[in-house]
């Protein structure tokens, strides 16, 4: 970047701490630092290959650019968009986003860059505890297809067995039952697992309306309550 | 110690916020300003000469006295590069990057809080927390409590504060004595009667600490099985602390573990915090990448807790909650408990608007706890200041 009048700042600063509810600068397709375009034209009447993937640093000043608040935990971290991920991959690509946008890689740079590594680094760890859990990434997947899924209302056969578990529980309550709460506590976790691997087989799928996985979720989260009341 | 001039310090913040050691960089041994000086802000005068500063902080620190913490550095002109927690900043100063390439558990017993992390250590000197456990009131002051009490009990004594407080202090001298000698006298100067005198061995406090032994074993169990580690897949030991030092402990830690403990350097909190401030002032320091040690959670109506980071999430993060508009009150507790009576209360957030809010609540780099509101009326998001009080 040549040295003008008209030339943004450079992009280092013995500013004190910046205050992260300060005015930070918005997603665009313009840089904030040196205004130039972030994104290069689509050449005319050359198709569109799908959305390219947003830049972390301006191509022309190597300024960090503010993170898309639109991008879902999967584009956030470059993953699929598919239930079966293992969670040492999605750590990983949390890990290794993370390093270069972690906020002690820019001490002494702009304040607001440092502000803007905040985001990001908040984004990048938030979109990794969202697909860490296979529970939470069903639920996120759920709620891309469609933003208002839950709360969802758990099918008629499945609050018959949720009657029937909570039955169980306040019998157990109160008596010394160790290996019957065990026995119990086995069956139900194996349920709820099978339940949540059939589930993410069918998200993955894509052929099963959303109207009917979303109750199946709701019953996979009542699942887990009894699963934690039984081991408290 | 090297009086060369340098551009970067760490100070170690110890429980209450006084000032124990600061640590110039390139320095071999601390320069002890203010140990146990009731007031931070004289402490830090005395750092007559503005400069970056990492603050290396006691687990056992309140968010408010972290805020105090840091105004009052930055009112008396230093520029706060980093808040970093003990452990990390001790990890650090011991090198433990240049130890293993593994993963390391380290333990961090103060006066007043013990704090532990399973820590990865990578290729390239990053240092990731994988499983934190923190517990205020546990710690070498908590061990010198409980063998005064039965000190006290065995002279028919009733651990009343006249009683106690000597013999809680001689207990803290017995313990120190311990660390190199096998068997000390225990002396008891109570207001009334002529000072009692015993002997006491390293078995006997061994033995009296017996409780607090066991709490550590637990936390330490609980943050291995959130690690997903057994004890022998640890490949370093670390010890810090006052409390780290006795031989009990050490006994204790190696029998945890099955390998001898490495005792950390002398201040090595306040080590490890400047040589961070140097190495981010040079560009080139390592990642320290911390967790939160206890989950985070929100009270609702019905005196519950509502949980928005879990134990063990890497931070900076985020969690975002909604609530109905009005002024509220949002208390904002540490603690694993689903009841908030029996949580520790971070910080209680004044938020005054109309409509429905929508919470965010974010962890930073530092791990300090920010709270923002954003009101929904009439469609627009308007931010709402969210005021700790």
């Amino acid at each position: 970047m040549s040295a003008s009048a008209d030339a943004p700042p450079p992009l280092v600063s013995d500013g004190p701490r910046l205050d992260a509810s300060a005015g930070l600068p918005t997603f665009g397709p313009l840089c904030w630092h040196c205004t130039a375009p972030v994104w290069p034209a689509a050449a005319e009447g050359e198709p569109a290959s799908g959305p390219a993937p947003t830049p972390t640093r301006c191509p022309h000043c190597d300024a960090l650019l503010p993170p898309d608040p639109d991008q879902n935990a999967f584009e956030r971290l470059g993953l699929g968009l598919r239930f079966a991920q293992s969670p040492g991959a999605v750590d990983a690509a949390r890990r290794a986003r993370l390093l270069a946008v972690h906020p002690d890689r820019f001490t002494r740079r702009h304040p607001v860059e440092r502000a803007l590594a905040l985001a990001w680094a908040v984004a990048i760890n938030d979109a990794g505890r969202t697909l860490q859990e296979a529970f939470d990434r069903a639920q996120h997947l759920i709620t891309l297809r469609r933003p208002d899924a839950f709360p969802a209302r758990i099918r008629d056969a499945d609050w018959q067995r949720l009657y029937e578990l909570k039955q169980v529980l306040r019998e157990l309550d109160g008596v010394d039952a160790h290996v019957e709460r065990s026995r119990l506590t086995r069956l139900v976790v194996a349920e709820y697992e099978q339940g949540l691997t059939e589930l993410g087989k069918d998200l993955d799928a894509g052929e099963a309306p959303v109207e009917t996985l979303a109750p199946r979720l709701a019953w996979l989260r009542s699942l887990r309550s009894v699963v934690e009341s039984l081991q408290a | 110690m090297s009086t060369e001039a340098a551009d970067v310090a760490g100070i170690e913040v110890s429980p209450g916020g006084c000032l124990v050691a600061r640590f110039e960089a390139g320095a071999e041994a601390p320069s002890l300003l203010g140990e146990g000086h009731p007031d931070l802000a004289a402490a830090l005068a005395a750092l007559a000469r503005p400069r970056p500063v990492v603050l290396a902080l006691s687990a056992s620190l309140s968010e408010r006295e972290r805020r105090d913490t840091l105004e009052t550095c930055a009112a008396k002109g230093f520029e706060v590069l980093r808040l970093v927690s003990a452990p990390l900043a001790g990890a650090l100063a011991a090198d433990l990057a240049a130890a293993t390439h593994g993963v390391a558990a380290v333990f961090d017993l103060g006066e007043d809080a013990f704090d532990f992390r399973v820590v990865a250590v990578t290729a390239d000197g990053e240092l990731e927390v994988r499983a934190a456990a923190v517990e205020r009131g546990l710690g070498g002051h908590a061990m010198d409590t409980a063998l005064a009490r039965q000190v006290l009990a065995e002279l028919g004594l009733a651990p009343t504060p006249e009683h106690l407080i000597p013999a809680v202090a001689a207990a803290h001298v017995a313990r120190a004595a311990l660390d190199t000698h096998f068997s000390v006298p225990f002396v008891l100067a109570l207001p009334e009667g002529r000072p009692q005198t015993r002997r006491l061995d390293r078995h006997r406090f061994g033995h009296c600490v017996r409780p607090q032994l066991e709490r550590l074993s637990v936390l330490v169990h609980r943050a291995m099985e959130d690690a997903a580690l057994r004890a022998d897949e640890v490949d370093e030991v670390l010890l810090l602390g006052p409390g780290a030092h006795a031989p009990w402990v050490r006994a204790f830690v190696g029998e945890l573990f099955m390998r001898r403990p490495r005792p950390a350097p002398f201040g090595a909190p306040a080590l490890g915090a400047a040589t961070l401030a140097r190495r981010l002032m040079n560009g080139d320091a390592p990642l320290l990448l911390d967790a939160v040690c206890a989950t985070l959670g929100l009270e609702a109506d019905d005196g519950y807790i509502e949980w928005l980071l879990p134990r063990g999430a890497p931070f900076p993060a985020s969690a975002t909650r909604r609530r109905d508009g009005g002024p509220v009150l949002l208390k904002v507790y540490q603690g694993e408990r689903q009841r908030s009576d029996d949580c520790r209360l971070v910080g209680t957030y004044q938020v005054d608007a109309t409509g429905g809010i929508a919470v965010r609540f974010e962890v930073d780099a530092d791990g300090l706890v920010h709270v923002q509101a954003r009101s929904d009326l009439d469609g627009t998001a308007r931010p709402v200041l969210a005021t700790l009080t």
